[in-house]
């Protein structure tokens, strides 16, 4: 049963949600400049998704996103003063987003190195037969698919079909031509077609 | 089914083909059910993809990223102020050797200036007697 103080709790922030959620964002950005911190919570809520789509995407889930996740935030935080609009804060967020992401992810290669692989270890394997794949839902087979691909691939296929940029926009954050996206869109997703061929064979 | 059409077949969900390159496709297409097949599982792939997309973190993610802050910036202040105790140390010692040079030379000029006087004040009544004489 709902207290007073439950009650008065969640009054407090729907207040708070409805104060900031119809702000503009450079407003946001303008106010968090200044040492605001609703400003800048409303900053995490709004860009938590797109950065947890992301991190996500490039190391699977687990609490070293999560970590990675804070990170960005923290470095955005910092960064903000810099901050001059030239691109969307989604687009600047986002590209905080990946070079973390590289540095994680280096982090684990070199550790693998250190430490000899376990042969029963089969947890990074993407199940194969189609018999496998029934085991795990869909969304945990596609996670685990995009990390056996090479960090090239993975991040212009997290940033176009995950996160929904343009190739243009997927360009700039990567800061490649345009014409290196396509490429290596098509490459990656031949490499994950291949990958997921038994799902996509039972499925169709 | 060739490279050339794949290739053609990828690149057209990214990137804009040119007229020539999309009828290349479209008479690719219907020439190679192979082709066809893998479209259908390109589009269902793609689609798969967008959906697995993770839409937050774990519950609380917003109050983890403000104690991070809060920690972050108690930790800077405690390594200003240990800046600033290395900082007045050096100072410090730098200024030892100043004020020492500084009374030494002080001190010279002082003692300079008494001997000067000191020689001024002998020098006069000898001048005076010499040149009075007896």
């Amino acid at each position: 049963m709902q207290t007073q103080a439950d009650v008065s709790l969640a009054t407090r922030v729907a207040d708070f949600e409805s104060e900031w959620s119809g702000r503009p964002e450079q407003e946001l950005v303008d106010t968090a400049r200044r040492g605001d911190e609703q400003a800048f919570r409303e900053i995490v809520r709004r860009l938590e998704g797109r950065v947890a789509a992301t991190v996500i995407g490039m190391l699977g889930p687990g609490p070293e996103a999560d970590d990675v996740g804070q990170e960005v935030f923290v470095r955005l935080y910092r960064a903000l003063p810099k901050f001059r609009g030239d691109s969307t804060l989604a687009s600047y967020v986002t590209r905080i987003a990946i070079n973390l992401c590289r540095n994680e992810w280096q982090r684990r290669k070199r550790r693998s190195n250190i430490f000899v692989r376990d042969e029963s270890d089969q947890s990074d394997n993407v199940p194969g037969p189609a018999g496998d794949a029934d085991s795990l839902p869909e969304r945990d087979l596609i996670r685990r698919a995009l990390l056996q691909l090479a960090a090239e691939y993975r991040e212009v296929i997290v940033l176009r079909l995950m996160d929904g940029f343009s190739t243009r926009e997927a360009a700039g954050i990567l800061d490649v031509p345009e014409g290196t996206v396509t490429s290596r869109l098509a490459r990656g997703q031949m490499k994950l077609r291949a990958i997921l061929e038994p799902m996509l064979k039972e499925a169709s | 089914m060739n490279d050339r059409a794949r290739e053609l077949l990828y690149r057209s969900y990214d990137a804009e083909l040119s007229a020539s390159e999309r009828e290349e496709l479209e008479r690719a297409l219907s020439d190679s059910a192979d082709l066809r097949v893998e479209m259908q599982q390109l589009d269902m792939m793609r689609t798969s993809v967008a959906r697995a997309a993770a839409e937050s973190f774990e519950l609380g993610f917003a109050e983890r990223v403000s104690r991070r802050l809060a920690n972050e910036s108690g930790s800077a202040a405690d390594a200003l102020y240990g800046s600033l105790r290395q900082m007045f140390r050096y100072v410090a010692a730098a200024a030892v050797p100043v004020c020492i040079v500084l009374v030494i030379w002080n001190f010279q000029i002082d003692g300079t200036s008494s001997e000067a006087q000191a020689e001024t004040v002998w020098e006069t009544p000898v001048q005076t007697l010499l040149s009075n004489g007896p």
